[in-house]
């Protein structure tokens, strides 16, 4: 016992040691601190950031978008992957068209949405649904196709009709591959809505840096970049944590 | 002789992706209330046979007549247990025990009043919200034996449902089930490749042959109800189980033979 949590403390040893000697080091003068700020500048921009109410105004706006276009990339993904793995024939009509879009990078597709779709809102959130959409259908695809028919089987001879059969059986069987999309989609809305904030936006986090760098304010940068990662792990954490709350069986067939 | 509520004629089932005939020409005819084991060796088509009976697998000749219908889909009156307990692991114990009841219209509370007593008749009472992966393999099987009798169907297919369960274990599942066949005489259709375990559950024993599954031989067993599990020992039981496992002996040198042909046809 004891032995673990000393290790514990090792893992994070290297964080205040690193923290520390960069701000050694930009103090000493060794560093341009316009390039490369101190830790302390980067927590005085922080403050300076969320006294103004710039961060959270970002935070919120970056939210908003990533929110509506993980919920409706979700959902859509699905929908389809459900569909074109359960009826044959939709998978033999849309199947192969939705793997020729699949591999173009959603990042490239960027300036189309803006020439269609305009710099608003609509347009940031169809970026995000499709990225979300593509590592979504493709699991739910897998896993509904997966599922093991002894289970279905079972359900059939205890009378449960195509709908229950569904919705109580194949849905559930293959969570655990719609889940692991999600999750990979979560990674991909934050990518898809950053870029998109930075080809023109006037509010968000990437929009932040992206004025940041026009500026020259390699702190404020700093604050943001540091506030993105916490959010994708905010956010990963709480899907994981309201999965396990919600999904019991979940957690107890992952064996972690 | 009353009319027989199982008939099975001139079976065969292919599959078409494996170029696989699983069983030809099969004829066979179960009463009510019997207890049948069918034996072979592995891959003989035995599950397939279960399979085309619960209407999960089509025929691509003859037919299964159930009380004189034909069966084309699965019914819940044919209940079935699973080799790997098949068990729904996102719901409890509970849940999966209602679940038959409820797909088949009963009101919640019927259907509660029905697993309750069936998750007690098979020793699990006080493991109601627990989940299937919480549960040992014995225990999981007992959830799977409830399931299917939650529909009370008049027949029973069970596909090696203890084949994985340790010796111990599956000497009192296989008394437990007796005493459950016992108490309401369901048709029972039991295959496992234990010859063993099928002169004791059984009154008759069919041996079937090397895949594609025929009948090769059929074992009336002679032995006394209700069964204790020391009864393994008499001579009545040994003649029985001998004359079974020579049966399977011949199919199984057969088999072999036959795949060793097949390995030097290739070779030539």
């Amino acid at each position: 016992m004891q032995k673990t949590d000393s290790l514990k403390y090792l893992r994070i040893l290297p964080i205040p040691l690193l923290i520390g000697v960069w701000e050694i080091l930009a103090r000493a003068g060794f560093l341009n601190r316009a390039l490369f700020p101190s830790p302390s500048d980067v927590v005085l921009a922080f403050g300076k950031m969320t006294l103004s109410g710039e961060l959270f105004f970002d935070i919120g706006a970056t939210l908003l978008r990533v929110f509506f276009g993980f919920v409706f990339g979700s959902m859509l993904g699905i929908l389809i992957g459900v569909l074109t793995a359960r009826i044959k024939i939709l998978d033999i009509l849309f199947g192969q068209i939705i793997q020729i879009l699949r591999p173009i990078p959603p990042i490239a597709l960027v300036p189309l949405a803006v020439v269609w779709l305009g710099l608003g809102e609509f347009s940031k959130i169809t970026i995000i649904t499709w990225g979300v959409f593509f590592p979504v259908w493709v699991n739910t695809y897998i896993g509904v196709a997966g599922v093991d028919h002894s289970v279905i089987w079972a359900a059939q001879s205890l009378g449960a009709n195509r709908r229950r059969v569904l919705f109580r059986v194949v849905l559930p069987a293959s969570f655990r591959h719609v889940i692991a999309g999600m999750r990979v989609a979560i990674a991909i809305a934050f990518i898809c809505v950053v870029v998109a904030e930075m080809l023109g936006a006037s509010r968000g986090l990437g929009f932040r840096i992206n004025t940041s760098y026009l500026v020259f304010r390699v702190d404020k940068m700093m604050v943001d970049l540091i506030m993105l990662g916490l959010l994708g792990a905010i956010t990963d954490w709480l899907f994981i944590q309201s999965i396990n709350k919600f999904m019991p069986w979940y957690i107890l067939n992952s064996n972690h | 002789m009353k009319d027989s509520q199982i008939k099975i004629k001139n079976l065969t089932v292919s599959f078409e992706r494996k170029k696989i005939t699983a069983v030809q020409d099969l004829n066979l005819n179960v009463q009510e209330g019997e207890f049948l084991t069918l034996v072979g060796t592995t891959g003989c088509g035995k599950s397939t046979i279960l399979n085309t009976i619960a209407g999960f697998v089509k025929p691509n000749k003859g037919n299964v007549l159930i009380n004189d219908n034909q069966i084309f889909r699965p019914i819940p009156n044919i209940g079935v247990v699973f080799q790997q307990h098949a068990l729904f692991p996102w719901m409890t114990v509970l849940s999966n025990v209602t679940f038959g009841p409820l797909s088949i219209g009963k009101t919640k509370s019927d259907a509660l009043k029905i697993a309750e007593k069936l998750i007690e008749q098979v020793g699990l009472k006080g493991f109601e919200q627990a989940y299937p992966n919480e549960l040992s393999g014995g225990m999981q099987q007992r959830v799977g034996l409830a399931r299917t009798l939650a529909n009370n169907p008049d027949i029973l297919l069970m596909d090696e449902p203890f084949g994985s369960l340790d010796a111990q274990t599956r000497s009192i599942m296989q008394e437990l089930l007796l005493a459950i066949w016992r108490g309401t005489k369901k048709t029972v259709i039991f295959v496992t490749h234990d010859v063993e375990e099928a002169v004791f559950l059984a009154d008759r024993v069919i041996v079937l042959t090397a895949r594609p599954a025929r009948i090769k031989k059929e074992v009336i067993v002679n032995l006394p109800r209700p069964r204790k599990f020391d009864m393994v020992t008499s001579t009545n039981f040994m003649k029985t189980k001998k004359e079974v496992l020579t049966a399977i002996r011949e199919e199984t040198l057969l088999a072999l033979n036959h795949s060793n042909d097949h390995i030097s046809h290739k070779r030539s």
